[in-house]
């Protein structure tokens, strides 16, 4: 196992992947946090606005470094398999248990880095803007502290879909596409319609346990839009989170079966 | 050092059995050659050796799997495809990932890089690699952990003459360090040079294994030939000893199932005066061409394509193509 944790970390350490990923990441996490620090110098933003600071702007927007995690999981099973190097993987770490749980391990790790780090860049970029007063008044448990618990776990399960699509698809390109495609527009439309169409109100009520909408319910304010529009459930933070969690190691699951069953 | 014995190795693709229960023995101390026509499953018995195909039957390296080695590439050393790596990796960083998974100092990244030529470019991203230079750097990986035991699966493909012949000389000094040594190749020629012992399949299927002498003289282009003024009283001996004999056109006669002594033997017996008397032994590519008749999975057929053309290029239609000019069948043993 240890062998395999080895190989994982150096792995990561040395694609340019990882580093443009994070520096994306932060790079965004900072450019929101100042910008929403320059409004909150004229207006009173209160939690929602120290929310949407600190992680990327998740209270009003789709959290941009969710997309980065889930690439760095991709790109752990996709590189192999698109560059062959599956083989000299298992040559080196023969056991194919222990180096999926590597990967597992080392990539939930590094998406859970990425998102303190982007955190912790988010917190300084706002303490470097002059006059604002985003931060003075200290940040309550719930609801900053609960999202940005809800930030981490989110990168991390987003990390790791990506990579149990990619073992799943074996195909790096279609396993980006499915990441993106599937929670930015086919979770949406399907919400969408269901929610406007009142003959789907029994069913509309179930959307809010499509996977990726429901775990982005971990960093959800409901305040911040007054609640959702009629037609439209959201999930709890609780709820949102178990939902991802499930589907997440549901796709693990099926991904350690097939790496078990197929050809490297 | 490790004995490889591979038992009952089958795999199937759909309806197509690539191998179909393949067992061998690889010993240390000498190159053992991996024989066989496209599509005849080399390939894929060498993914199934180390368990990253999924089939039946097994291989043991001294008697363990594959997959029980402890840190495997310090005892088994392998190169499956000559283009494994990340492109924007550097050829340095691609085995020191493997050197971490593998209780191998970092160091040792450069040390092998230097020793398979490719120490100017170890901080070069290997996407502008030359297919030779794949071939170099997953060489490298193979010798990275020191095993005792090479596989290497086509490893000459793409490398210049001049690398071809440092190929040849170090897996010859490898084994003769009582290493072991399984490499498989389509490069006859170039097996005759390297090989001690060979397995031939077909088909999937083992044709035979051994030593390439015994492989080589087994075939029927191996055969003695006598030269003489007066051959008649031979030729009615030969024929009474049933060996199987045939006239040449060019004068003399072709001599099989009779070692070249005990066709002198004869000669001198029935008071023969011989002009010439050697052993024509046949190429390692015509006792191929031999041992794999029928079982090739693509068959060339030009005439299928090319309605002008009668005859396959060098000989009529089904004959066997002819060695290359620089490897004709060799002699040795002769009287001349």
């Amino acid at each position: 196992m240890t062998s395999a944790l080895k190989y994982e970390v150096a792995r990561l350490r040395t694609l340019r992947s990882t580093w443009w990923l994070l520096g994306i990441s932060l790079v965004l996490s900072a450019a929101i946090a100042v910008t929403l620090a320059f409004v909150a110098q004229d207006n009173d933003l209160g939690v929602a606005g120290q929310v949407s600071a600190l992680t990327t702007g998740s209270g009003f927007t789709f959290p941009m470094p969710a997309i980065m995690a889930g690439l760095v999981g991709v790109f752990s099973f996709g590189h192999e398999y698109r560059y062959g190097t599956i083989r000299a993987a298992l040559s080196a770490v023969p056991s194919r248990t222990s180096l999926l749980v590597a990967k597992v391990v080392v990539t939930a790790a590094w998406a859970a880095v990425m998102a303190a780090l982007d955190l912790g860049v988010a917190y300084l970029a706002v303490r470097l803007v002059p006059d604002q007063d985003l931060f003075e008044e200290g940040f309550p448990w719930d609801p900053v502290g609960r999202v940005m618990l809800g930030f981490v776990l989110l990168l991390m399960l987003w990390s790791l879909c990506g990579l149990a699509l990619a073992g799943i698809l074996r195909n790096l390109p279609a396993a980006m596409v499915v990441l993106l495609v599937f929670p930015l527009i086919g979770e949406v439309i399907l919400s969408t319609i269901l929610g406007l169409v009142s003959a789907f109100d029994g069913i509309a009520w179930w959307m809010k346990f499509l996977p990726f909408g429901a775990g982005q319910a971990m960093i959800q304010i409901p305040t911040f839009f007054g609640g959702a529009p009629p037609g439209f459930y959201v999930a709890t933070p609780l709820q949102g989170g178990i939902t991802f969690a499930v589907f997440t190691a549901a796709l693990l699951v099926l991904t350690g079966v097939l790496f078990h069953r197929r050809d490297a | 050092m490790a004995v490889i014995e591979a038992r009952g190795l089958a795999k199937r693709f759909g309806s197509t059995l690539a191998v179909d229960d393949l067992s061998f023995e690889v010993r240390p101390g000498s190159v053992t050659g991996f024989l066989g026509p496209n599509g005849a499953g080399k390939s894929t018995t060498i993914r199934l050796m180390l368990g990253l195909d999924r089939g039946q039957g097994e291989t043991t390296f001294d008697g363990r799997p594959f997959v029980e080695l402890e840190h495997p590439m310090q005892q088994v050393g392998a190169l499956l495809d000559a283009k494994a790596f990340h492109p924007t990796r550097t050829a340095r960083n691609h085995l020191r990932v493997l050197a971490a998974a593998s209780k191998i100092g970092k160091q040792r990244a450069d040390e092998v890089l230097e020793f398979v030529g490719l120490e100017s470019v170890a901080g070069k991203k290997p996407k502008g690699f030359s297919l030779g230079m794949g071939q170099r750097l997953g060489l490298a990986g193979a010798l990275l952990g020191d095993p005792h035991t090479l596989i290497l699966d086509e490893p000459a493909n793409g490398l210049d003459p001049a690398g071809i012949q440092w190929l040849r000389s170090f897996l010859k000094d490898y084994a003769g360090r009582g290493r072991t040594v399984f490499v498989s190749s389509h490069l006859l020629a170039e097996m005759a040079l390297m090989a001690d012992q060979l397995v031939v399949i077909g088909r999937g299927r083992l044709i035979t294994s051994g030593p390439v002498e015994a492989f080589v003289s087994s075939a029927s282009g191996t055969a003695v030939i006598v030269r003489g003024p007066d051959l008649a009283p031979l030729r009615e001996a030969l024929d009474r000893a049933e060996a199987t004999v045939a006239e040449l056109p060019e004068g003399g006669l072709s001599v099989a199932g009779l070692t070249q002594e005990e066709v002198g033997d004869l000669a001198f017996d029935r008071n023969v005066r011989l002009h010439e008397l050697l052993t024509r032994t046949a190429s390692l590519e015509e006792a191929f061409l031999e041992a794999t008749a029928g079982s090739e999975e693509f068959h060339l057929d030009f005439r299928a394509s090319e309605p002008g053309l009668s005859n396959a290029p060098g000989g009529p239609p089904g004959s066997a193509p002819p060695p290359p000019p620089d490897h004709p069948g060799t002699t040795d043993g002769g009287t001349r």
